[in-house]
């Protein structure tokens, strides 16, 4: 009995250990390059034979059913950089809303909605709602969008079409929006504004805090925004490198800084907070209190490689695990966790 | 009683173990020291180690050295093998076009002392150097000779701690070749504590050449490849405490590892850009990678234990790194990388209360 008891527990020790940087047992070598997932090679199937899409957002509704927002579409190669100044070329063709199945197979296009758009910078679905409506962020529209699953109707828009502003019914360049479970809405309100701005489930204005700077309250780009259990809002604000917490009143409670690059930012239904970083190319996990816990990612210096990021700008998981991560010029990736990974360095389900 | 203390106890201590083994092999998850407790955010950008900004003081102003080779002897003489000296505007990338340039100049072999500022600059051997692509102290020779891998020259040199002699010299200048006298663009070299030595030879040959304490030839082995005992430009070498040779061989993007007479015993595959391998006295394997920008620790089975570094994808910042190729410790455990394409070598001294899993220990070389 005690001895049955002991080699349980070695056991378990052994498989702890050697699932610590999701290896396997004896595994040599190797540098975390994609963490504890596997990169799925040439995921994203080309709508156009050598051309890739600058894929800005992501949302995976099922595994079988992902959202995407892209600024255009590009010739596939080098440069590796970013997308933006494609945009404008003679030709330019962006799809802006795609959904995609399992296998990476553009499926939809919601192309009767293009003349909406300016640049989608973001797409989230409310996981409380039972009809898991689409909500759109178009950010150079300075408007919000709420589509119907299948995209056939347009339910709502808050924002006036291409008229930027910082009043109760303008945005001026919006970067994310995030739900409570009862509607509540608060949207990153962005590029030019530096506030965020909450609405009730009916879409009508409730209140904005913030103006431009660096002190507490104060954004340079509120890029992401999530929402825990508890209702505190989590505000990636970017250029001020930092997460930002507040109740949902807007009353500022603290920040956690030295976040370089923070674009995106997760809560899990375990109320992990998962943040993507672009220019540093990086997904990290913080408990609630903002203790760093594991992180990963690898950048692309000049070729991309299977699994290598170079800038990324939104992510989601399905509810089977698996990451996607959008990503402009290497579009979106797919990544699945290895076998024997570490749980803890899995992101987890979204609330 | 006894025994029933036993059974409780026991488990206890192994869950204790247990909860340990996980911390310390785990990270970059688990223990991310030096955080302090409490400590909020951050993105562990240069891992255990807090960079010193703006160490390295300019031998001219807003001018920079694009640095290959670094090797920390003491904390106040660190040598440094450059390229070329370019503006310090100049963004980051290589700076192998810089060398063409009208009135480019390179210093290729500096003497730092502890504050960052040029002691010693060796232009009296200048006229021997292509590309110095390493510079190492034999750490087992009590005069403290310099060696210096002259790359684009085909040689290694070997000078008195002062500069002032060249003692000896291996190779042909400007003569590549694969024989007993001849290197092509050798890269690095390590030490066996009897003195023997081993070139990684290099960028143009595929082998790695083992010298005895004479300075003989002794042997070589290796061919172009990426199969057992086959290189893709051996960038880099150490030997650890049982006279293992650990070969960074880049291209193939792995460690290799043999015995120091060329039989080949295994291989760490998977190490994306691999340009530099260390063994250090705590028995632990350290690989520099340069495309990916990493510092990473194995045990000697080449299990991953740890690893931490931050790339800028567009203007440096303390502490970030492009493309690094050299890394090198003190005695007082600072680290110094030499980061090529940033054109710098950075100073990182430990964060108080780092976990000692994560520091770098003392190099054997």
């Amino acid at each position: 009995m005690r001895h049955s008891r002991s080699r349980l527990l070695w056991a378990a020790i052994i498989a702890l250990a050697a699932g610590g940087l999701g290896q396997g047992q004896g595994h040599k070598g190797g540098i975390d390059e994609t963490g504890p997932y596997d990169a799925v090679k040439d995921w994203l199937k080309p709508i156009h034979a050598g051309r890739i899409q600058c894929v800005s957002g992501v949302y995976a509704d099922t595994p079988d059913r992902i959202y995407l927002t892209t600024e255009v579409e590009v010739k596939a190669g080098p440069p590796f950089g970013g997308c933006t100044p494609e945009r404008s070329w003679p030709n330019a063709h962006s799809h802006f809303l795609l959904v995609v199945d399992s296998r990476g197979t553009v499926v939809e296009d919601w192309s009767q909605w293009n003349n909406l758009f300016g640049f989608p910078h973001s797409v989230k679905i409310n996981e409380a709602d039972p009809d898991r409506h689409v909500w759109v962020v178009n950010r150079d529209a300075h408007q919000i969008h709420e589509f119907t699953r299948d995209g056939k109707t347009l339910v709502k828009t808050l924002g006036e079409f291409n008229v930027p502003g910082n009043d109760d019914r303008h945005f001026g360049l919006p970067a994310d929006i995030a739900f409570l479970p009862d509607g509540t809405m608060f949207v990153a309100d962005g590029y030019y504004n530096s506030r965020i701005v909450k609405f009730d489930k009916n879409g009508n204005f409730v209140k904005a805090w913030g103006t431009n700077g660096s002190g507490p309250g104060q954004f340079k780009v509120p890029h992401g925004v999530a929402v825990d259990t508890e209702r505190r809002v989590y505000v990636a604000d970017r250029d001020n490198r930092r997460v930002q917490i507040f109740d949902e009143n807007g009353t500022f409670l603290e920040e956690w800084p030295d976040i370089r690059g923070i674009v995106h930012i997760m809560i899990t239904k375990d109320q992990s907070v998962w943040v993507l970083t672009g220019t540093t190319n990086r997904l990290l996990k913080y408990d609630r209190t903002g203790k760093l816990l594991s992180y990963w990612g690898t950048e692309s210096r000049q070729r991309p490689f299977p699994g290598s990021f170079s800038a990324p700008h939104q992510f989601t998981v399905d509810r089977d695990g698996n990451l996607y991560v959008a990503d402009f010029r290497n579009q979106v990736q797919k990544f699945i966790p290895k076998p024997g990974a570490d749980p803890a360095r899995l992101v987890g389900q979204p609330q | 009683m006894s025994s029933q203390l036993r059974l409780t106890s026991r488990p206890r201590g192994l869950a204790a173990l247990c909860v340990a083994s996980f911390i310390s092999l785990s990270a970059p998850s688990g223990r991310l020291d030096g955080q302090s407790p409490g400590a909020k955010g951050g993105i562990d950008e240069t891992g255990p180690y807090t960079v010193v900004e703006n160490w390295f003081q300019p031998l001219h102003a807003g001018r920079a050295q694009c640095v290959l080779g670094v090797y920390a002897e003491t904390a106040n003489r660190i040598y440094l093998a450059t390229e070329v000296e370019i503006a310090a505007s100049a963004a980051s990338g290589p700076c192998t076009a810089g060398r063409a340039q009208p009135g480019s100049h390179s210093h290729f072999l500096l003497v730092v002392d502890g504050s960052g500022t040029v002691v010693e600059d060796w232009s009296q051997w200048s006229s021997l150097f292509g590309l110095p692509h390493s510079v190492k102290v034999n750490p087992y020779d009590p005069e403290k000779h310099v060696w210096v891998v002259n790359r684009d020259a085909h040689q290694i040199h070997q000078f008195t701690h002062n500069g002032k002699q060249l003692v000896r010299t291996w190779g042909e200048k400007g003569v590549s070749g694969d024989d007993r006298a001849h290197f092509n663009l050798p890269s690095d070299i390590a030490f066996t504590p009897d003195g023997s030595f081993f070139v990684a030879d290099g960028y143009g040959n595929s082998r790695i050449v083992k010298f005895d304490r004479r300075g003989a030839y002794a042997t070589a082995w290796g061919t172009n490849g990426a199969g057992p005992g086959q290189f893709d430009v051996p960038h880099g070498v150490t030997v650890d405490a049982q006279r293992r040779v650990y070969v960074a061989d880049r291209d193939n993007r792995r460690i290799q590892i043999f015995d120091e007479n060329g039989k080949y015993l295994d291989e760490w595959p998977d190490i994306r850009g691999i340009v530099q391998v260390t063994a250090t006295r705590d028995g632990a394997i350290w690989a520099l990678t340069g495309t990916t920008n990493r510092l990473l620790k194995y045990d000697t089975s080449g299990r991953l234990l740890t690893y931490w570094g931050t790339s800028n994808s567009g203007r440096p910042f303390p502490g970030s790194l492009m493309s690094p190729h050299a890394f090198s410790i003190d005695p007082d455990g600072s680290l110094y990388i030499a980061d090529y394409r940033n054109h710098r070598v950075q100073k990182f001294v430990p964060t108080p209360g780092a976990s000692r899993d994560r520091l770098i220990a003392s190099p054997l070389q």
